[in-house]
């Protein structure tokens, strides 16, 4: 009997759900969360192998995969403080239509 | 190896201590010298014939962008370096862990490129260069997952068949293509190479392409190779769609504009279409292929685009501005080349490129013949088509102006004719560079 | 093992869902604490103790509360959830892909028994790679200066504004 495969089968939702608010949230910080929990099914399963293998790679994997997408989420936050400091949106769309409203001026 | 990373972390240090009008030329220096010691292996870091001619192709665009910048900032040099030393660890890595981790670096910091010099504008570049780039990033590291539990490793020797390791191929193979640009993903690479400033879009379409397509060399080369060795080789038939896709997404956008760099970046998008077709039969020859690719085009691209730093300086140019450089015979000789080699023209070195990845093509054995014809055709046709968006800069180039303009970048002008003579040469000395493994 | 483990993801999966579809962004911040936690605590439950301490400290003790930092410091903190066209389509083909994965991973081999990382093991293999080691050192550098290249013209565009 295999019990990685379930442990794989339980994280695809998290990550199926993350993946569709990269998609279809607007919001910056939104976007950056949904980032998070890609991130975190992707350790939850670097760890599950890590332990079905037992292989630390996993695990280091894992950290890895935490400290990329972590400054991934970083990077996010910082541009999405810039945003909503000069241009007072989080919003992706408006915020580009503000841009070329502007440009028509 | 470990004195080409030493050397690329004192020319960041460098940046921090010096004034910016020293340590440009310093870091250009260390960047460049640290090829020549990238030799031996430190850890997964393996310094061949492939990690040097890639970190060539990502060094010429870097010294452009660092020397003939009018007034870089400070970060700008420290930025840029950086960014040319994640390059180098892309070109090097020998594992799918530090592959990941250095492209990573690598699009994170491409991210900070894009906006500059930090004006207002560039806010929405830098936005949509991240959207993407996060979208890649956590795609490959789910594929990653994927294949570390499914084959127990992440080296590019090793292999458990199972459908596990294949889901997370796919994904990073999906990623890496996300980065490339390739076609239904290419949005990003059209807003963010013609909106940010020449100096970055230098950058950013030529070094940070080539180390997307070093990255798809070393995947094919990897867990590619292996999926196809144990017939998995359904997998490459998507991929090969889309390149055919983005291909003429490419020359359609190409043909249609008349903007200089809005049409590079769609012929970056073309390019980035062709060179995928070398994954139809992946190994050690693909791998070779895509890093010959990736020089040419790293050259011809960086030609290209220095030929808008010439005339526009960091905005955006008309084709028919080009005209100007009419009265510099070499400089314009040196544009056409380019041009022409980004074609795909004998004595040009794309041509050669271009063939290669042909013949590569139908090397592969498993695939429906149909298939690939029909991709070889798609591709071959579409890339004449978008001959029309280049001739129009030869046309340009070779046309009277009506009015002199002074250009005042002479330096600049010598290197890109030293680049063109590279073209020429390497269209008679093809450079075939096989990675070593494990 | 393998239950409380199921247990505890599918937990995380409502919270997962909470973050997307809550009005109010920073309960959606917050429940992304509540992700990290959950999912942190299944690792723990079957014996990745390390990789789980990390994912509750560095992933619900960080980075979730960055999130909530620049939830809290929005002007508005309620917004409209509506996704552009392409939302169903992207919907679908996610639960197609979802689907596929779930049925081509289901039968990945490997038992899920009495492991225990140890922290040495753990140090071998990260230091065993200095090639990695130099990237993530690389990647570090990057965090930290592409972050104030891009915060530091919010400063210098309030200086400005002083001025």
């Amino acid at each position: 009997m295999s019990e990685l495969g379930p442990a794989i089968w339980a994280t695809v939702p998290l990550f199926v759900i993350g993946l569709y608010g990269l998609v279809a949230r607007r919001n910056l910080v939104r976007i950056m969360i949904s980032l998070e929990i890609v991130g975190a099914a992707t350790v939850t399963i670097m760890g599950a192998a890590a332990v079905a293998l037992w292989k630390s790679m996993g695990e280091v994997l894992g950290l890895l995969a935490l400290i990329a997408i972590g400054i991934e989420g970083a990077l996010l936050i910082a541009t999405a403080t810039l945003m909503t400091r000069t241009l007072g949106t989080f919003d992706v769309i408006v915020f580009k239509k503000k841009d070329e409203g502007g440009e028509e001026k | 190896m470990i004195w080409a990373l030493l050397l690329s972390f004192i020319a960041i240090a460098q940046a921090l201590v010096f004034p910016v009008g020293l340590s440009r030329y310093l870091s250009s220096i260390l960047l460049v010298a640290s090829i020549f010691f990238a030799h031996g292996k430190f850890g997964s870091l393996v310094g061949d014939d492939f990690t040097r001619l890639g970190m060539l192709a990502i060094a010429i665009p870097a010294v452009i962008t660092l020397m003939f910048h009018k007034k870089p900032q400070r970060h700008f040099v420290l930025l840029v370096t950086i960014l040319t030393l994640s390059g180098y660890l892309v070109a090097a890595s020998r594992n799918l862990a530090t592959l990941a981790i250095s492209l990573e670096a690598m699009s994170l910091t491409a991210a900070a490129v894009a906006f500059y010099p930090g004006a207002k504008e560039k806010i929405k570049v830098v936005v949509t260069y991240l959207i993407f780039s996060v979208f890649a990033a956590a795609m490959l590291f789910l594929g990653l997952a994927f294949y570390f539990a499914g084959s127990h490793t992440t080296d590019l020797v090793h292999f458990t068949q199972t459908s596990t390791a294949i889901v997370g191929i796919v994904l990073m193979l999906a990623s890496i293509m996300v980065k490339l640009a390739i076609s239904p993903m290419h949005t990003w690479a059209v807003d963010v190479y013609s909106e940010s400033s020449t100096s970055a879009s230098i950058y950013l379409s030529s070094a940070v392409k080539v180390g997307a397509m070093l990255a798809l060399a070393i995947l094919s080369v990897g867990p590619l190779r292996l999926a196809y060795s144990v017939s998995y080789w359904q997998i490459l038939i998507p991929a090969l769609l889309l390149a055919a896709l983005s291909n003429i997404v490419g020359a359609a956008g190409m043909v249609t504009t008349n903007k200089m760099k809005r049409m590079l970046s769609f012929s970056s998008i073309a390019h980035a279409g062709f060179v995928a077709l070398a994954l139809a039969y992946p190994g050690q020859l693909s791998a070779a292929v895509i890093a010959y690719y990736a020089l040419v085009y790293s050259i011809a691209n960086t030609i290209a685009f220095s030929s808008v730093l010439l005339v526009k300086g960091e905005g955006e140019s008309e084709i028919m501005d080009l005209k100007v450089l009419y009265k510099r015979p070499l400089t314009a000789l040196a544009v056409a080349i380019a041009a022409l080699s980004l074609l795909g023209i004998p004595p040009t070195a794309g041509f050669s490129a271009k063939l290669m990845a042909l013949i590569n093509l139908f090397n592969a054995k498993s695939l429906p013949p149909a298939l690939l014809i029909g991709v070889a055709v798609v591709s071959l046709v579409f890339t004449a088509a978008s001959g029309y968006g280049y001739i129009k800069i030869v046309a340009a180039v070779t046309k009277k102006p009506e009015k002199d303009q002074v250009i005042s970048l002479p330096s600049l002008e010598m290197l890109l004719w030293v680049l063109a003579a590279m073209l020429i040469i390497l269209y008679f000395y093809p450079l075939w560079p096989v990675p070593t493994l494990g | 093992m393998i239950e409380v483990f199921i247990l505890l993801m599918g937990a995380a999966t409502l919270f997962a869902a909470a973050t997307l579809w809550d009005e109010d962004l920073v309960r959606a911040a917050a429940a992304l604490v509540a992700v990290f936690l959950l999912s942190g605590l299944a690792l723990l439950s079957i014996g990745a103790w390390f990789i789980g301490a990390m994912q509750v400290l560095l992933g619900a003790g960080a980075v979730a509360i960055l999130a909530i930092y620049a939830a809290v410091t929005a002007s508005q903190r309620r917004e409209v959830l509506k996704a552009p066209e392409a939302g169903k389509i992207a919907a679908v083909t996610l639960a197609i892909l979802g689907f596929s994965i779930g049925f081509l991973t289901i039968s990945t081999p490997g038992m899920i028994t009495f492991y225990s990382s140890t922290a040495k093991s753990i140090a071998k293999v990260l230091f065993s790679d200095l090639g990695l080691m130099a990237a993530l050192s690389v990647l570090l550098l990057v965090a930290l200066i592409a972050s104030a290249y891009v915060i530091r013209y919010v400063s210098i565009q309030e200086v400005k504004e002083h001025e």
